[in-house]
């Protein structure tokens, strides 16, 4: 490929180093015009390293991008629009406080002269008009274009960041995880977008987790592992398990185990639920040995549920008991103290305490197993504790006097439940465990939480990949709106009825 | 072997800026013969102590992710508390608890509005600051407070224990207590907990807001302390005592390694602070310049050491 | 026809908001108007108010500067200290019988670097705002007092220098009048500019702007200059005033200033400010003072009463936002 006069991008020979690592090594990239290339691998390959030079925000080390077959140095974002490329980002970039057309033109305003050139000011107008005549059907109604951003939902968040890497007269839009805040219509919404781009001879470069988005909408998969390219392929020559097989440099066959664990008596029990204007009248339970699932579209209320659940939320009624018994939950130190233990959706905001070490991170919920009195530090028994904790659930890290930060995202997470399990608690909620992680450290994930409930515990599992909720759980619950909607078993839970229920489609 | 590179890379903060404090001591000792005597030594630790016991409040609020500038209103007037009492003959060791508990009792509020309203600390206690001065200077309208100077009272500022001064004596009293308190009890880990990431913490059980208030009692307690000792040093409080303490509590922390940001504070890192905030004002004594300059050398080094923590960390997060 | 219907909603939605804060503001003032009236025979009148709105001119300035300085997210303790270091250095040149016109031009040079000085140190050294505006409030201070040796200046004024200060203008006391161009021309950066814009984008999310391509060092260095230039301006102004530069000139006006601002509206937190808040917050201040000044009260009782009202103010703001939210 490469030389072909077609070419928009051409990444060549491109090294990037940080302290330490080397991020990248001897990669290179070429997109044609008008060409979707899905950018695949597993998290630290160096996918966002390697389209963070493409944005201006990094600069390789060695090696030369070649932009319409002329040379370039992207010194910085402005020069990256400048150049036609323009980049979604996979964290949300918007400024809350400005509406969507302020958001649009952040950086590139339309401006009038007031006294001559020297004085101008912004023309508002001219922005509006050109929102509205450009990217009307983006923006249906006069609250999308004027409600400051940060009052708006995530798929509208989205669609605002769309429009304003289209806004830019562009060349190439690089999409880094855009259907991450996404529920599955939604994301139908975005693919369209990909075709319509694609039609106009607009190339993409589409990175995504989600391997299956990938079929029927790229037109080449270009796959990197440790910082390398190690594979180019058609999305006709290949399938999910082989895509997998390459990212991990092994092949991973079904990598959803589910045993058959004997179900025992009820070990959790929440009642009528209520937050008001988020849960309505939520009632679940989960028995010994059973993972139950809870499914839903983003912002049907999952994540609300279990904060409120270990009282991280106030609520205005509603009970919690476990194993029979009602627990007065108000924080999540009192459900703790009733053996619930919740991993947040966010790892590095909620999760763990990334600036702190692997032993501090596995003793923090529980800290009163190795004090002395009600007060003293046993250093010796924390220690001990910190590393049969690392031991047993295989955390890769040098010491146990590591930064969290230091790890790998699939570590963290095995951080974070190792400070769970050590609280000894019988119920265990996951909210998101897998996101952005990687194959691999997935399937140990996955281990990990079979473990726990053949041990007699239970689990509560929130995830919007389907896949895995249908693979691991044996009943699933959906959420729409606040509300529990349906109950599904194992057997009748099918990625189609589950997303009618969650949509809200079963009421029409 | 593992623990050793721990201890390693933890101390290495401390390390710089002991360097730094040994270096101004020589430079002190050679510029002025008068520096290495016994009792320019025993005053500059005199001195330095009242900016220490505040500093060491400061290293824990600092290490919660907070700040509290109403030490220095606080120390001026617990201080003015403790001598009012004894002057209405209410004795010295109850006056010594009433000025203590007019700390810790400014420390709560400052805690709980922060906790329970949600204001910044930043402006709880600068706001607070403002309150609390402004009591002083009403108590003060008839000129300072005096006439406390009772011989138990100002035995605890100007005696000696063991050839130290008093303030001195009760400062590595204290030191030892925090550093045990920071280092091995729960109430430390969760400070730095908290200071680290708070919603972490919250999930994980920690009770937030108990150890915030309780660490904005203790630098508001510390403070008081600082008064009281410097009441007795001074045998009269002015309206204006403490004015300014809050900046080279500040200052001490971040010298000795304290993070701004929270999650990353040093109890030892403070008392090497104080000491070279110390030697700053008892060289500029010694080399007859004009005290003025000390508080723009304080600026420049605040500057200094926090630039240098950004510049390391950010190099050491690059990984 | 379109446009207006789109328009429209954007300015009754901009306004309802800002309206609220404001209106809250407004009916504390005729509250207090009403109430001081029974009290005290002066305070109404229009000599007062307008002797009231002179006072606050100073901090006003400052809050303005202020205002941006927080929109960003940042905070600026300087400024009591700028306006120190540049009403000194017109007071000084003047003093050594410098012409009027490079002593006024020198005075706010003073300002500019100053402010431009913290800016550098907030984007090239990555020091906090808080941070690095305090070192140089420390340091400031301490130059103020080295300089002076702690004898104020004096014997500076020049009849065109005190007419800065102690002119008018119609019958406006000239202090005013530059408070009303300030205003003024703030208002239209703050609104209708594209460094107003990228200004409230950095405060609400510094990511964004940096992304969208603005260049965020630039901008932060030019929003501490401009700090340092409202103080620059308010220190010249007031050296004229007042006939002579103590090395304590300003002090506390940086708490004066912030408070001016939140009690305007403007949040600390970033991304949201208002200019027309920031006068009437400094108005509130000296008002209040006036009012304790005009009860015989203790004045020392201003610094207790101004703490309780900041307090009073966030913690308001606060239960609203948490009402809003419930």
């Amino acid at each position: 490929m490469g030389n072909s006069g077609n070419a928009f991008i051409e990444m060549t020979g491109i090294t990037k180093r940080f302290p330490g690592v080397v991020a990248l090594s001897d990669v290179s990239l070429n997109v044609n015009r008008g060409e979707v290339v899905a950018l695949v691998g597993e998290n630290g390959a160096g996918k966002s390293t390697l389209m963070k030079m493409l944005s201006g925000l990094y600069h390789p080390d060695e090696g030369e991008i070649r932009v319409n077959g002329k040379p370039v140095r992207i010194t910085d974002p402005g020069c990256a629009q400048a150049l036609g490329i323009s980049t979604i980002f996979q964290e949300p970039s918007l400024a809350p406080h400005l509406n969507a057309v302020q958001n649009v033109y952040l950086g590139r305003e339309v401006q009038k002269g007031l006294i001559g050139k020297a004085v101008r000011r912004l023309d508002e107008k001219a922005m509006l008009e050109e929102t509205q005549k450009l990217y009307a059907k983006f923006f249906p109604t006069v609250e999308d274009v004027l409600v400051p951003v940060g009052q708006m939902g995530a798929l509208k968040n989205r669609v605002i960041e769309i429009v304003k890497a289209l806004s830019i007269k562009c060349s190439l839009v690089i999409m880094d995880e855009p259907t991450a805040a996404l529920a599955e219509h939604e994301r139908q919404v975005l693919f369209d977008f990909v075709h319509m781009l694609k039609s106009q001879g607009i190339a993409v470069i589409y990175i995504t987790h989600h391997l299956r988005e990938l079929f029927g909408l790229v037109d080449r998969i270009v796959v990197m592992r440790d910082g390398k390219n190690v594979a180019e392929v058609g999305p006709e020559d290949t399938d999910v398990d082989d895509l997998v097989a390459r990212m991990v440099g092994r092949t991973i066959t079904n990598y959803i185990v589910k045993e058959d664990v004997p179900v025992g008596g009820e070990i959790l029990r929440v009642s009528g639920l209520n937050r008001k204007g988020v849960l309505e009248d939520v009632s679940l339970h989960v028995n010994r040995g059973e993972i139950v699932g809870l499914a839903g579209l983003a912002g049907a209320g999952r994540t609300e549920t279990v904060r409120a659940i270990v009282g991280a939320d106030k609520i205005s009624s509603g009970t919690v008991s476990v194993g029979g018994r009602e627990c007065r939950i108000k924080t999540p130190k009192d459900a703790i103290r009733c053996g619930i233990g919740m991993l947040p959706e966010n790892r590095k905001l909620q999760g763990a305490l990334i600036e702190q070490d692997v032993k501090d991170n596995i003793t923090l919920a529980n800290l009163k197993e190795v004090l002395a009195g009600n007060f003293i530090l046993r250093k010796n028994k924390e220690i001990k504790t910190a590393k049969e904790y690392v031991q047993r659930l295989g955390v890769k890290t040098p010491t146990i006097y590591q930064k969290v930060k230091s790890l790998s995202g699939g570590n963290q997470q095995k951080v974070i439940l190792a400070k769970w399990l050590f609280t000894k608690p019988q119920v265990l909620i996951f909210d998101e465990p897998t996101q952005g992680i990687d194959v691999g450290a997935k399937h140990e994930i996955y281990n990990l939480i079979a473990n726990f409930v053949k041990e007699g515990g239970g689990i509560l599992l929130v995830s919007s990949e389907l896949p895995e909720l249908l693979g691991l759980a044996d009943r699933i619950y959906v959420m729409h709106q606040g509300k529990i909607v349906h109950e599904f078993t194992r057997a009748e839970a099918t990625e189609e009825n589950i997303t009618l229920y969650a949509s809200g489609g079963h009421e029409s | 072997m593992k623990k050793q590179e721990n201890a390693h890379t933890k101390k290495f903060d401390e390390l710089g800026i002991l360097i730094v404090m040994i270096a101004l001591f020589v430079f002190l000792a050679i510029a002025s013969p008068f520096f290495l005597k016994v009792e320019n030594i025993q005053n500059l630790l005199l001195q330095s102590v009242f900016v220490m016991l505040v500093g060491f409040g400061m290293t824990f609020v600092l290490t919660i992710g907070g700040i509290d500038l109403s030490v220095g209103s606080i120390l001026g007037y617990s201080g003015a508390v403790t001598g009012m009492v004894i002057a209405a003959g209410g004795g010295v060791f109850p006056a010594i608890l009433a000025g203590l508990g007019t700390g810790a009792g400014f420390g709560i509020i400052n805690g709980l509005l922060i906790t329970q309203l949600k204001i910044a600390p930043f402006l709880v206690t600068f706001a607070m600051s403002s309150v609390v001065r402004g009591i002083l200077l009403l108590s003060t309208t008839n000129g300072a407070v005096s006439g406390f100077a009772v011989p138990e009272f100002t035995y605890l500022a100007q005696g000696y224990i063991a050839g130290l001064p008093i303030p001195v004596f009760i400062t590595i009293i204290v030191f030892v207590i925090l550093l045990f308190l920071f280092k091995f009890t729960s109430f430390g880990r969760n400070v730095t907990a908290i200071g680290s990431n708070r919603e972490v913490a919250f999930l994980s059980g920690v009770s937030c807001g108990k150890i915030t208030v309780g660490v904005y009692m203790l630098s508001g307690l510390l403070a008081a302390l600082s008064g009281v000792l410097l009441a007795a040093r001074l045998t009269a409080v002015q309206s204006e005592m403490g004015s300014g303490y809050e900046m080279d509590a500040i200052a001490a922390a971040v010298i000795g390694g304290t993070s701004m940001a929270g999650g990353k504070g040093s109890i030892v890192g403070a008392i090497i602070g104080a000491v070279i905030l110390g030697m700053i004002s008892n060289g500029l004594d010694l080399l007859s310049v004009n005290q003025f300059y000390r508080q723009i050398i304080v600026g420049a080094i605040i500057i200094i050491a926090v630039a240098l923590e950004r510049f390391t960390s950010r190099k050491a997060q690059r990984v | 026809m379109k446009n207006n219907e789109m328009t429209a909603p954007l300015a009754v939605k901009a306004k309802k908001k800002i309206d609220r804060q404001l209106l809250g503001l407004l009916i504390f003032v005729i509250a207090m108007m009403v109430v001081m009236s029974f009290l005290s025979d002066s305070f109404l009148s229009v000599s007062n108010l307008t002797n009231v709105f002179r006072q606050s001119v100073f901090i006003m300035l400052l809050g303005f500067g202020m205002t941006f300085v927080l929109t960003t997210g940042g905070i600026d303790l300087s400024v009591g200290v700028m306006l120190a270091l540049s009403g000194g250095m017109s007071g000084w040149l003047l003093s050594m019988n410098v012409n009027i016109v490079p002593a006024v031009i020198a005075g706010v040079l003073v300002g500019l670097l100053v402010g431009a000085g913290n800016g550098l140190m907030i984007t090239k050294l990555r020091i906090t705002p808080f941070i690095a505006t305090l070192a140089t409030m420390s340091i400031g201070r301490g130059v103020m007092y080295v300089w002076t040796n702690s004898i104020p200046f004096r014997n500076y004024m020049v009849g065109g220098f005190r007419f800065i200060g102690q002119g008018d203008i119609f019958g406006l006391q000239f202090p005013i009048v530059i408070a009303i161009v300030a205003f003024v021309i703030l208002q239209f950066v703050y609104r209708c500019t594209a460094f107003g814009r990228h200004v409230t984008a950095y405060g609400s999310n510094e990511e964004s702007a940096r992304v969208s391509g603005i260049n965020t060092d630039k901008l932060l260095i030019k929003v501490y200059a401009l700090s340092g230039l409202m103080a620059a301006i308010a220190g010249i102004t007031l050296a004229s005033r007042l006939e002579t530069v103590h090395p304590e000139m300003g002090k506390g006006y940086e708490l004066d200033a912030i408070a001016a601002a939140i009690i305007g509206g403007t949040s600390l937190s970033g991304g949201k400010g208002t200019l027309v808040g920031t006068v009437l917050g400094a108005f509130i201040i000296y008002l209040i003072s006036n009012a304790l000044n005009l009860l015989n009260v203790d004045p020392d009782w201003e610094t207790i009463v101004k703490g309780i009202i900041i307090l009073i103010v966030v913690a308001v703001e606060f239960l609203s936002h948490r009402n809003k939210k419930e």
